[in-house]
């Protein structure tokens, strides 16, 4: 990676998905679409792993090398860009979030597509100040209070 | 297993990982509430030019 790459990330996100272990699904669907991202520029995918918690509480993670084809569908084309930057003392803060019983798929991704752009702001002499997700509940609190305000209107 | 290049470094995540709380069935109410709200902010836009053009044209 030379300074102008550097330049050039964008915001490097995670996420967990978890679900009960016999229900787990990592194939089909979610790859076919993950896939779909990177191939449109949107996302550059640095690191994918998979964790199992036992219902004794211990916690296994696994590599996507260490699944065949069949299970990992498109995502297989994706493991030769791994950054691999999730490190074991991840594994074991993620771990203890899941629920007993489970398995989890942990996804680190760059987001592509915001690079340039902020490229753009630091070369226009801005600086990030802070950034961040609105929660899902605030969102519903916003609405919730937008329609009362409507009725109290009407 | 895990390779042995994420062993003995720090981890990127940070601890302790907080679950997001689930809010059940709230997908299709926020994308309604949200573009609701955008289509509004369009009406609002569309009258604001009206008003303009009228009092261009008196």
């Amino acid at each position: 990676m030379n300074e102008e790459d550097l330049d050039e990330l964008g915001p490097v996100d995670y996420l967990v998905v978890e679900f009960p272990a016999d229900k787990a699904n990592f194939s089909g669907e979610m790859a076919s679409e993950l896939s779909a991202l990177v191939k449109r520029g949107a996302v550059r995918v640095l690191d994918l792993l998979f964790l199992k918690k036992d219902p004794d509480g211990s916690v296994e993670g696994f590599e996507s090398h260490e699944f065949d084809d069949s299970e990992l569908g498109e995502l297989r084309a994706l493991e030769s860009e791994l950054a691999m930057l999730l490190a074991e003392e991840d594994v074991e803060a993620i771990g203890a979030a899941l629920e007993p019983g489970s398995v989890a798929a942990v996804l680190v991704w760059e987001n592509v597509w915001a690079a340039p752009f902020a490229s753009a702001v630091r070369r226009s002499g801005g600086q990030l100040v802070t950034s961040g997700r609105i929660p899902i509940q605030a969102l519903v609190a916003a609405i919730e209070a937008d329609e009362a305000e409507t009725t109290e209107g009407v | 297993m895990l390779a042995r290049g994420r062993v003995g470094r720090p981890g990127v995540i940070g601890a302790p990982v907080a679950r997001t709380a689930a809010v059940a069935g709230t997908a299709a109410v926020v994308t309604r509430g949200v573009r609701r709200r955008g289509d509004r902010r369009e009406d609002r836009r569309d009258d604001r030019r009206d008003r303009r053009e009228e009092r261009r044209f008196r």
